[in-house]
């Protein structure tokens, strides 16, 4: 190899050990820096944010010392300068190198002997890489030798490790509350991540989040309070840890450890309903026409998101004392996000309205919460009418009452409660007691059948006879009503169909088809009854509930006009009643603003424990924030203000948040500026 | 012939021998003009110890922008027993506080300071400032709702406390009138205060709605009736008999018109101003029947546009209170947010006004505190003159007159030696 | 502006807020008949949407028809409430299973809070008649709504005082009469109004 080649083996042997050198001063200087700030955390711990900046910093140093050391040893880049160097270590040269590398003539160099050149360069590059590889090494040392958890403190730095650093010392009779954790998972349907909190005092998370405060030590002996409930801690591995759920209602937890205690307090965040806003239509309508289409728009929204969303309507047919309801769901969607924009229509045609119909719109939204229920949020109502031809018309009219056949329908329902109650205590009743109750009913329902009979024999031609009868029935009446059963018979016998007037029938007969089945229906339920079967008899009562409700298909209008406006004369009603009224006690009502003022007692207990035990009238502020989280918020963050700076150690700050939240609680008092003339002060 | 400087050396030798003399003789005659010492507000309790020690020849003066210490008045009060002359000057402010609970279910405390008019006045409880005020008309009162540990009030360097004695021991109240809506939600109103109401509102002839125990007056169940109504009437003699012993009285309305003995005034046509769709509800909004002819001690307390609104009169030992709404439950229902709140307190408010409240037991260690210019006065006797207290030199420094014995022999040798002399 | 009682009869948009006209002057003259209490002559009919409706703290409110407030009418029946008014509404089909029933229970479920029923020994069933529970109605089995016989009135109670009253009655029907006709029954049956009114006025 000549001597060019052998420079050039030399330059780069050099440069090697520059670069090596630079990374050794790089990760000593980073190693160096982890040891310290773990050794300084192991003392006192310190903030994820400061672990977070310690961690930028030790790279950044890596780097800056590494890169620094390298370009201070670039030289080793150049030919000239590693001749130079070799020059100087072997004098017998006398310059011929260098000048070779200048002139670029190797005929100076032609015959030198380089076998001594290697051996010094490697050499050099190792005395250059001594220093640094015992720093480096000296450094990775002390962390291997660290307790577990403190070097991952500093080179991993995040919340929820704080029960990872290592007790200095670890004392038996130390607290197992220090360091503590608090690892929420939120509800699955939230979207949301896990959290950890180091060292909590105060956790909010969402209602029905599992909350698991943990520790580093043994769990015997370490108990949770909230409210009247407790829970004993669990051991996970090398931990304590108690679990719980995130109710709706704010609560402290007190932890103690034989004579230590620590508070949590939990603030549960409220999964809030979407909130839904309909922006078409925008306001009420009247149509002269059922006819078109009526665009519908709306938007919800919602904290975690909106899981389905639809219109839904409601039409109202009729008036007077009759109306027919029918209600549906257009336009329904199941978005994925927070915010949903809907839009459909409505279309008129379809509902197939006629004057005077009314139809409610509106805009309803679900999200996902699946552990209180999930929150429905719903839209204003829009109404849309169809105008009445006689819209405008002012006839006052005063309503008339039910026909006579609907009065039919008369305790039919009760009697079928009746009977199925009675069949449900079957069981449990002697004979005679079910006979007796049975044969009850069975005379209720004979008058109701003597009521449907009355109804279907005057309109067959018979005089009516318009009174419910007691007792027993008269040969008179039985004949004509057996008559009349026959007929019902014959008559039911022939059609099942529902009204019509083709074949030949009178319209009163077809209008009473129905009627006369129930007639029969209702009489082969009164035999059931009367041997005590009120079982037997009910099939036979509901379908005479069912034929009845048939019969009542025939259409009815009541015309309403302008309400009358009626003025009373006071005075010469007074006191006319015949009856008396007889005086009554009134209930006390309880205070309304109890709870305010055992907070301001309590407050006040805290105030004055504030001189005397500054530690335990922190803790009691934070419990009482807890219970005045739901009604008093302001005074809540008043008293969390004061509470933060007491643990600060800041008087001044503390006072005006004292004086803050007793404001909020109490009131502002009432000054004059001079002695008042009555004890009054307005 | 002597010269100058030898008749000075002469003179000085004379004047150190004579302030000898005059120490050796002060030691063996007691002079029998007094030593007076000093102080002022701010050293006063350091020479306390000292002035203890002092013979009662002594005069102890004192020099006060404000007033010590109650202690320190005491200490002082108790050397004037043991012969010692105590006396003082200046111009301390005359500063009292009184604090008072006040009669309603909620608690809280009345604050009345006495101070002297265009002072400001800063009064405190051991939670935080209470508030302040400008004295304008000799005193200043203040209504607050809690009071933590001790008051105290300061005006300029001068500081006065008290301790809140309880709440006040509370009996029920009586609604009394025809079953309306005014009726109803006084009643409530008050309920919700926390007050034991007892209604008794009419409906019909015989037909009353009551509640609790059969209605009787006195101040051994009630604190204080309240009428609505005209219906009052029939319970007149038994309403006099409660105020003149205590109980209090309020006449809402035109109730006044029906035991004129009692009221503070006579009752005038109602009010009726015109109220709009749009008019928020206000106390009043509606108008009243205003206060008319104040009788014989009877007090207007507010006045509208209109007349006066609200009168109060002692009668015997108890107040009775004339009010001229008659449906302040408008401005509960109708009026702006927090007027339920503002509706409640105002009607407790004017039932702890007259409320009959047994007397509570003053604290007797109180008096230092809360109205300590009074307090010092009557241990030290009023303020006497500042300076020149006749028969009396301020005492001299015996350290200075031995220095001065001394500079005197030093310039005389001194003298003496430079002119070569020994 | 007077101090005397007004029978209130609460207006709404969705619905048939008027279908009992002759109710409110029958229930006036009710109350002149038995008690003292001073009541004007004629009743008001009050917008809920309307902050005038606070001054009329017991309002009468029926329908056929869907119930839906208006953000407007929901704000006032809550503040309606929570100062201590109260709302009776009574269902004028008397049918749980009809929709004036469902919508209108709804609303005061979001609006105050979910409605439960009122034991048959509260109050106001002596504050001045004495009643073992609500008095059926001859509607109740009419044939129309449900047929049945409702045991119960429903109720919000605020502080221990009902803050609406809610009847599946039908009182409606019941009372929209002339009380010119009151000469031809042989019981009155309006008497239920006077503890509702008294009740309202004292409790």
């Amino acid at each position: 190899m000549n001597a060019m080649t052998q420079l050039r083996v030399v330059r780069v042997i050099l440069a090697i050990g520059a670069l090596l050198r630079g990374i050794a001063w790089g990760l000593g200087a980073a190693f160096t820096l982890f040891a310290g700030a773990a050794l300084i955390d192991l003392a006192t711990p310190l903030s994820l944010d400061t672990r977070h900046l310690i961690l930028a910093v030790a790279v950044v140093s890596a780097v800056s010392v590494g890169a620094s050391m390298c370009w201070r040893d670039r030289g080793v880049l150049s030919l000239e300068r590693v001749a130079m160097w070799i020059e100087e270590r072997l004098p017998s040269l006398e310059y011929t190198l260098v000048t070779a590398v200048e002139t670029g003539n190797v005929s100076y160099v032609a015959g030198v002997k380089t076998d001594r050149w290697r051996p010094i360069a490697i050499r050099r590059s190792g005395r250059a890489l001594r220093t640094p590889l015992v720093v480096s090494v000296a450094a990775f040392a002390i962390l291997l030798i660290l307790p577990g958890g403190a070097v991952a403190r500093m080179t991993l730095p995040h919340a929820g490790d704080s029960i990872e650093r290592a007790s200095v010392g670890g004392r038996s009779t130390a607290s197992r509350l220090t360091p503590m954790i608090a690892d929420v998972v939120p509800p699955r349907y939230t979207g949301e991540k896990p959290t950890s909190v180091d060292e909590p005092r105060d956790v909010r998370a969402i209602v029905g989040s599992a909350l698991t405060i943990s520790g580093r030590g043994d769990a015997k002996g370490i108990v949770a309070r909230m409210g009247k409930d407790s829970v004993a801690a669990t051991q996970r591995g090398d931990r304590w840890s108690i679990a719980m759920s995130v109710s709706t209602k704010a609560f402290a937890i007190r932890l103690t450890d034989r004579s230590f205690e620590r508070i949590v307090a939990v603030e549960p965040v409220i999964d809030a309903s979407p909130s839904v806003v309909l922006s078409a239509p925008a306001h009420d309508s009247v149509l002269r026409t059922p006819k078109g289409r009526i665009p519908l728009a709306a938007n919800a929204t919602d904290d975690f998101g909106v899981v389905s969303a639809s219109f839904e309507y409601i039409v109202s047919s009729g008036e007077g004392e009759t109306f027919k309801f029918k209600s549906g769901v257009i336009g329904s969607q199941k978005p994925t996000g927070k915010s949903v924009s809907l839009s459909s229509a409505l279309s008129i045609d379809s509902l197939e309205l006629k004057a005077g119909d009314i139809v409610h719109v509106r805009a309803v939204a679900r999200d996902a919460n699946d552990v209180s229920g999930p929150g429905i949020g719903v839209s204003e109502t829009r109404t849309i009418r169809i105008a009445r031809a006689d819209e405008y018309d002012s006839v006052a009219v005063d309503a008339a009452g039910p026909a006579d056949a609907e009065k039919s329908v008369i305790s039919e329902r009760m009697l079928i409660i009746l009977a199925e109650a009675l069949e449900k205590r079957r069981p449990s009743l002697r004979r005679d007691t079910l006979v007796g109750e049975s044969r009850r009913i069975a005379s209720d329902q004979k008058k109701l059948r003597r009521t449907v009979g009355d109804v279907v024999f005057t309109r067959l031609g018979g005089d009516p006879s318009g009174e419910e009868h007691t007792g027993e029935e008269s040969p008179t009446r039985a004949k004509t009503m057996e008559e009349m059963l026959a007929r019902a018979d014959s008559a039911t016998n022939q059609s099942s169909d529902p009204i019509d007037f083709e074949g030949g029938e009178s319209p009163v007969v077809a209008v009473n088809k129905p009627l006369l089945e129930a007639y029969n229906a209702m009489w082969s339920a009164s035999t059931e009854l009367e041997i005590g079967e009120p079982g037997r008899a009910l099939p036979h009562m509901r379908r005479a509930l069912e034929l009845i409700e048939k019969a009542r298909k025939a259409e009815r209008i009541y015309l309403r006009g302008a309400p009358p406006a009626v003025v009373i004369d006071v005075s010469r009603a007074r006191l006319k009643g015949k009856d008396k009224g007889s005086a009554s006690t009134r209930r006390a009502l309880s205070a309304a603003d109890s709870a305010a003022h055992s907070r301001l007692i309590r407050f006040a207990n805290i105030v004055d424990l504030v001189q005397r035990d500054q530690k335990s009238a922190i803790d009691s502020l934070l419990v009482l924030r807890i219970d005045a989280l739901a009604d008093e918020p302001s005074f809540a963050s008043a008293l969390s203000d004061a509470a933060d700076a007491m643990r600060r150690g800041r008087a001044n700050e503390a006072s005006i948040a004292l004086a803050r939240a007793r404001r909020t609680l109490a009131g502002a008092p009432v000054a004059r500026d001079s002695l008042a003339r009555w004890s009054i002060v307005p | 012939m002597p010269s100058l400087r030898s008749r000075l050396e002469m003179w000085c030798r004379v004047a150190a021998f004579g302030v000898l003399g005059w120490l050796l003789g002060g030691s063996f005659f007691t002079s029998s003009n007094r030593r007076i010492e000093r102080a002022n507000t701010q050293n006063v309790a350091a020479h306390l110890e000292s002035w203890t020690r002092a013979p009662s020849t002594t005069t102890l003066h004192l020099d006060l922008t404000a007033v010590p210490e109650t202690w320190v008045v005491d200490w002082l009060a108790a050397l004037r027993h043991s012969n010692h002359l105590v006396n003082w000057s200046g111009s301390p402010p005359a500063v009292a506080l009184v604090t008072e609970p006040v009669s309603d279910p909620e608690g809280g405390v009345r604050i009345d300071i006495a101070a002297p008019t265009g002072a400001d006045v800063v009064v405190r409880d051991e939670g935080s400032l209470i508030d302040s005020a400008r004295i304008s008309a000799l005193g200043a009162t203040m209504l607050t709702p809690i009071a933590i540990g001790n008051v105290t009030a300061t005006v300029g360097s001068q500081r006065v406390g008290a301790t809140p004695i309880d709440s006040a021991r509370l009996k029920s109240v009586v609604v009394i009138g025809d079953a309306g809506w005014e009726g109803k939600f006084i009643a409530s109103a008050l309920e919700e205060r926390g007050w034991a109401v007892t209604p008794h509102f009419s409906v019909a002839p015989n037909v009353d709605v009551t509640q609790g125990a059969p209605l009787i007056i006195d101040t051994a169940r009630v604190s204080a009736v309240i009428a609505i109504d005209t219906s009052i009437r029939s319970h007149a003699a038994e309403l006099e008999r409660f105020v003149r012993s205590g109980g209090g009285l309020i006449l809402a309305g035109p109730s006044a018109q029906s035991l004129r003995a009692l009221a503070p005034g006579s009752v005038g046509a109602r009010t009726r101003p015109t109220v709009h769709p749009a008019d928020t509800m206000r106390l009043g909004t509606t108008g009243f029947y205003p206060v008319m002819s104040l009788n014989s001690g009877g007090v207007p307390l507010d006045r509208r546009s209109d007349g006066v609104v609200l009168a109060a009169r002692r009668v015997g030992a108890g107040r009775v209170l004339q009010v001229g709404y008659d449906d302040s439950w408008r401005w509960r229902m109708a009026g702006a947010p927090g007027s339920e709140r503002a509706h409640r307190e105002w009607w407790s408010r004017l039932v702890a006004s007259v409320a009959y409240v047994p007397p509570a037991a003053p604290n007797s260690n109180e008096g230092g505190t809360a109205a300590p210019l009074a307090h010092m006065v009557d241990r030290l006797g009023p303020a006497q003159a500042a300076v020149n207290l006749s028969g009396e030199r301020p005492p001299v420094d015996r350290r200075l007159l031995l220095a001065l014995i001394l500079t005197l022999l030093i310039v005389e040798w001194g003298s003496r030696r430079l002119r070569g002399l020994k | 502006m007077t101090t005397e009682f007004v029978f209130a009869t609460a207006q709404y948009d969705s619905g048939d807020w008027d279908s009992a006209p002759l109710l409110p002057a029958n229930i006036i003259d009710t109350i002149a008949r038995y008690t003292e209490i001073t009541v004007a002559p004629t009743g008001a009919i009050v917008p809920l949407g309307d902050d005038r409706m606070l001054r009329y703290p017991l309002i009468y409110m029926t329908g056929h028809l869907p119930v839906r407030f208006s953000d407007a009418e929901r704000r006032n029946v809550k503040r309606f409430v929570e100062r201590g008014g109260l709302l009776f509404i009574d269902d004028h089909n008397h049918d749980v299973d009809g929709t004036f029933h469902k919508t209108a229970t709804e609303e005061i479920a979001r609006t105050v809070a979910p409605l439960a029923e009122l034991p048959n020994n509260h109050p106001l069933y002596s504050a001045f008649f004495k009643f073992d529970g609500p008095p059926t109605t001859a509607h109740e089995l009419n044939g129309w709504g449900d047929n049945l016989v409702h045991k119960h009135l429903m109720a919000v109670e605020r502080n221990g005082r009902i803050g609406v009253l809610y009847s599946s009655k039908d009182y409606s029907s019941e009372w929209n009469y002339h009380p010119d006709s009151k000469r031809f029954l042989s019981v009155d049956n309006t008497k239920f109004a006077v503890n509702l009114v008294v009740y309202a006025l004292t409790a």
